[in-house]
């Protein structure tokens, strides 16, 4: 073992979890991290949006608390605060991060690291002081970040990106979002709820096109409820500046279309952070969407990995978790592959959607399939929340009764979906989860029920079958 | 009127039975008596004969298993009543039958019974992986799950049910080896696969191998062989002799059980019998309470039954310790590395006799010597009592007339 022992790229989700495992399979691990331990995730992506998230909906849920006979008199938000508070999450968590690694003897250099070879590495710190390594291997999570729009106006300085949205101070009277994919939805979401007028532009047919069409339908038509204006198949042409405000100019089978807005906010496209890492130099093969790796998250070069963001795929913290893990084993000399097949993907709007395997639309092209499905309007604990819009869907392949996907809109979906995604990981049938008992009253129920659907034996809903 | 036929108590045995063979088709005419169905368990073929004149309608098809009791076909009077019975009563498909509710009258089994039994118990496996296994005819048993723990999952069935499409085709093809025949894993030679693969990958085997002056036995198989009209063989004189051998060790007539060592108390001493088939041990019950005239009679007999494959259960269990005999296979200075029989913990193995030179007192001669290997599991005996066991054995046969006293005597 060189005294580098294993060398991480980058802090974030995959890489501080690829340290931690290489330590804990008794590895010497070094870190490299250019900004902030924690990454897109915990500096500006999941965290603060959960939490500007979860703030705004404490604020929804108080103006409504009426329902349930409180009081509540004047409320109001102050977003400075909310703002502030959420960067003191932000920065336990990090501080949290940096305590796990130093627990693990992981060693963390703050600076930028540049591949020679693959046991040669140039790394220079923040006070601009070189040193070579020698690392066994290396394990390259340097993320991703906006890509930005190529065209006209595109590159205007004050049109936000994600990491712009989450630091908004004050909330734009109306604001246009050119991205109808998970973090646009989000945000669209948050904004709308402070009265921000918010308008969708998504270049897809519909919104969330990644997502299960059925479910994507019910948030489509809450947003649209809830006053956001959303736009698909819609081409972005230009940006202009216009007064204070801002012009987007789309177009769509139909024609031309300009709104105007006092933000506009590019929430598509991600690109690989890639540049300065000497990976042409030392033949590291790379695609449009990042670093080429197969399944043992190994690159083209013996001894170089990547996990996370900078290997394209799905740009999810979780995955990125199981990625760094699994570059840590093979690194660390273990064989382990990774596998795809039950990833839980959650979006935080209102309602919530959350899924896990296949869409319906990609089961059906590839089996024969059979769905069960279970509104929340006939759950009990769904009326004692008051949310009562959504449902859950299971989709099956007729012949073997394998779970192929599970999709949900819906309160708690991001919470229900665990269930679902451990039960296609372990390859069960609806029968194992119908055999189960689900307490009750709970929102899980909605699963059960949906299982029971396939075969048209609902017992809190009459079956469609 | 239908007659069921149902699979009846073999032995003691409560384990499914695999049916082996159907000796008519579907549809096909049967007559009363005559043998429609062989089938087998771990230890023993046996056949199931008609109980009347009529079609035959097949529930259960060849190659798969069915609990005792359960119906795994019909006979039908008339072809009207085999039709109806066909359509009340489609062939299984895969999965072992249900076990049939006590009227016999009732003829439609159960559609579905919620704890039925399902092949591979106890394996770990995902429930959609069982289920593919299961349409698709793939034997659990075989397979290797690549899953957490070794549980078996989708991929490991997928890629069997691969495996199982080209075994023809795929090997067929490789070049410079090409399957000329195949011989099915049933019945008799499944059994022994899986018994000997057992044996050898659950115990610690070895073998301590050796040589027994024969002189005195070869003399005294022809006194008695004067004498009597049954004749006495080798193989009865070494039964009674490691009877007596096993009396005076009784750790080597033992089995690890259950975390503990079990002596026996009874001395069943197992004899490997070489058959068309394959191969048969059927056992001598309590050989060391019997004298040789009567081991002699009950070897014989157990060997024609043998011969003709119709030992019962009863025939083949609770040995205790197997002897095989190799020199029936004529002379010959040879050694084997036997393997122990079910869950004993030895084996004796025993060679031709042949002349070989040999020293006594000073002097080269001419001896009639025989070889034995004793296999045992080193997990139960030592090296020095293994020893001891054989060195008992050896002395007994190079001076037999020590067997007309027992060691208690003295």
């Amino acid at each position: 073992m060189s005294e580098t022992g294993v060398l991480i790229i980058g802090g974030g989700p995959a890489g501080y979890v690829a340290a931690l495992r290489v330590s804990q399979l008794g590895g010497r691990a070094t870190l490299v991290e250019e900004n902030k331990l924690g990454g897109v995730c915990l500096n500006c992506g999941c965290i603060p949006t959960k939490f500007l998230l979860h703030g705004i909906e404490l604020y929804h849920n108080v103006t409504g608390a009426e329902q349930y006979g409180i009081k509540t008199g004047n409320v109001s938000i102050n977003i400075s605060k909310l703002q502030s508070e959420k960067c003191n999450v932000v920065n336990k968590l990090v501080s949290g991060v940096d305590a796990l690694l130093s627990a693990g003897r992981v060693k963390v250099i703050y600076g930028r690291a540049k591949i020679n070879s693959p046991d040669n590495v140039e790394i220079t710190d923040r006070s601009g002081e070189t040193q070579t390594v020698q690392p066994d291997s290396i394990i390259i999570a340097t993320g991703a970040r906006a890509a930005g729009l190529p065209i006209p106006g595109g590159e205007m300085p004050d049109i936000l990106d994600y990491k712009g949205l989450l630091e908004l101070e004050n909330v734009p009277e109306s604001i246009i979002m050119i991205g109808g994919g998970v973090i646009g939805v989000e945000m669209a979401t948050f904004l709308n709820r402070l009265n921000c007028r918010v308008s969708i532009v998504e270049m897809m047919p519909r919104i969330l096109p990644a997502n299960d069409a059925e479910t994507v339908r019910v948030l489509d038509d809450a947003m649209k409820k809830d006053g956001m204006d959303i736009y698909c198949g819609a081409m972005v042409e230009k940006i202009k500046d216009s007064g204070k405000n801002k012009k987007v100019t789309f177009s769509n089978g139909k024609g031309t279309t300009t709104l105007e807005a006092e933000k506009v906010a590019v929430t598509a496209g991600m690109k690989p952070n890639i540049e300065g890492t000497g990976l042409d130099e030392c033949g590291v093969e790379v695609n449009k969407d990042g670093i080429k790796v197969n399944e043992r998250m190994q690159t083209s070069v013996p001894d170089i990995y990547a996990a996370g963001d900078v290997t394209g795929g799905i740009m999810l913290a979780h995955v990125a978790f199981a990625e760094g893990k699994k570059a840590a084993e093979n690194a660390m000399g273990k064989v382990t592959f990774m596998d795809y097949q039950a990833v839980p993907q959650c979006i935080y709007t209102s309602p919530e959607l959350a899924g896990v395997g296949l869409t319906e639309e990609e089961a059906e092209k590839h089996y024969q399939i059979e769905t069960g499905r279970f509104p929340f309007e006939a759950s009990g604990m769904a009326a004692i929340l008051g949310d009562t819009r959504g449902f859950v869907k299971i989709i099956t392949e007729k012949k073997y009764d394998r779970i192929l996907g599970v999709h949900i809109a819906g309160p708690s979906a991001s919470h229900l979906i665990s269930e679902a995604a451990l039960a296609i990981k372990m390859e069960l049938t609806p029968q194992e989860i119908i055999e189960t008992i689900h307490s009750h009253p709970s929102l899980s129920e909605a699963l059960w029920e949906a299982s029971l659907d396939i075969s048209g034996e609902t017992i809190h809903f009459p079956s469609s079958k | 009127m239908s007659i069921p036929i149902k699979i009846a108590k073999i032995g003691w045995g409560t384990d499914p039975v695999e049916l082996v063979e159907w000796r008519a088709g579907e549809g096909g005419r049967v007559e009363n008596d005559s043998v429609i169905l062989a089938v087998t368990t771990k230890k023993i073929e046996s056949d199931i004969h008609a109980e009347g004149d009529g079609y035959l309608h097949i529930v259960v098809p060849e190659g798969l298993k069915a609990e005792i009791g359960s119906v795994v076909g019909y006979i039908a009077e008339t072809e009207e009543e085999l039709k109806k019975i066909q359509g009340e009563n489609p062939t299984d498909s895969g999965v072992t039958v249900e076990k049939e509710e006590d009227s016999i009258d009732e003829t439609s089994v159960p559609e579905a019974v919620s704890r039925r039994s399902r092949k591979g118990e106890g394996i770990r496996i995902s429930p959609v992986a069982r289920k593919m296994a299961e349409e698709n005819n793939i034997d659990i048993s075989s397979i290797t799950g690549t899953g957490p723990g070794g549980r078996i999952v989708r991929k490991d069935i997928e890629n069997a049910i691969e495996d199982s499409k080209k075994p023809g085709v795929s090997s067929n093809m490789q070049p410079g080896k090409n399957v000329k025949s195949t011989i099915p894993l049933r019945g008799m030679r499944k059994a022994i696969a899986e018994n000997m693969y057992q044996s050898i990958s659950s115990s610690a085997q070895l073998t301590l191998m050796g040589e027994i002056d024969m002189t005195e036995v070869v003399k005294l198989r022809e006194t008695l062989k004067a004498q009597f009209v049954d004749s006495i063989t080798f193989t009865d004189i070494f039964v009674f002799v490691v009877a007596k051998a096993l009396k005076e060790h009784p750790i080597i007539n033992s089995s690890l059980e259950d975390n503990e060592i079990k002596i026996w108390e009874n001395i069943n001493i197992g004899i490997a019998t070489a058959v068309d088939e394959g191969l048969i041990v059927p056992v001598v019950k309590d050989a060391d309470k019997k004298p040789l005239s009567l081991i002699s009679r009950e070897i014989k007999a157990l060997a024609g039954k043998a011969r003709e494959g119709k030992l019962d259960f009863e025939d083949i269990e609770y040995g205790t310790f197997t002897i095989t005999n190799m020199g029936a296979l004529g002379e010959g200075y040879r050694f084997e590395t036997v393997i122990i029989n079910g869950h004993e913990c030895a084996i004796l193995g025993t060679g031709g006799i042949s002349d070989r030179v040999v020293a006594r007192d000073g002097e080269i001669v001419i001896r009639p010597v025989m070889t034995f290997y004793f296999t045992y599991d080193h997990r139960i005996i030592t090296g020095a009592v293994a020893g001891a066991f054989t060195e008992t054995v050896r002395k007994l046969l190079e001076n037999p007339y020590l067997l007309i006293i027992s060691k208690e005597d003295i």
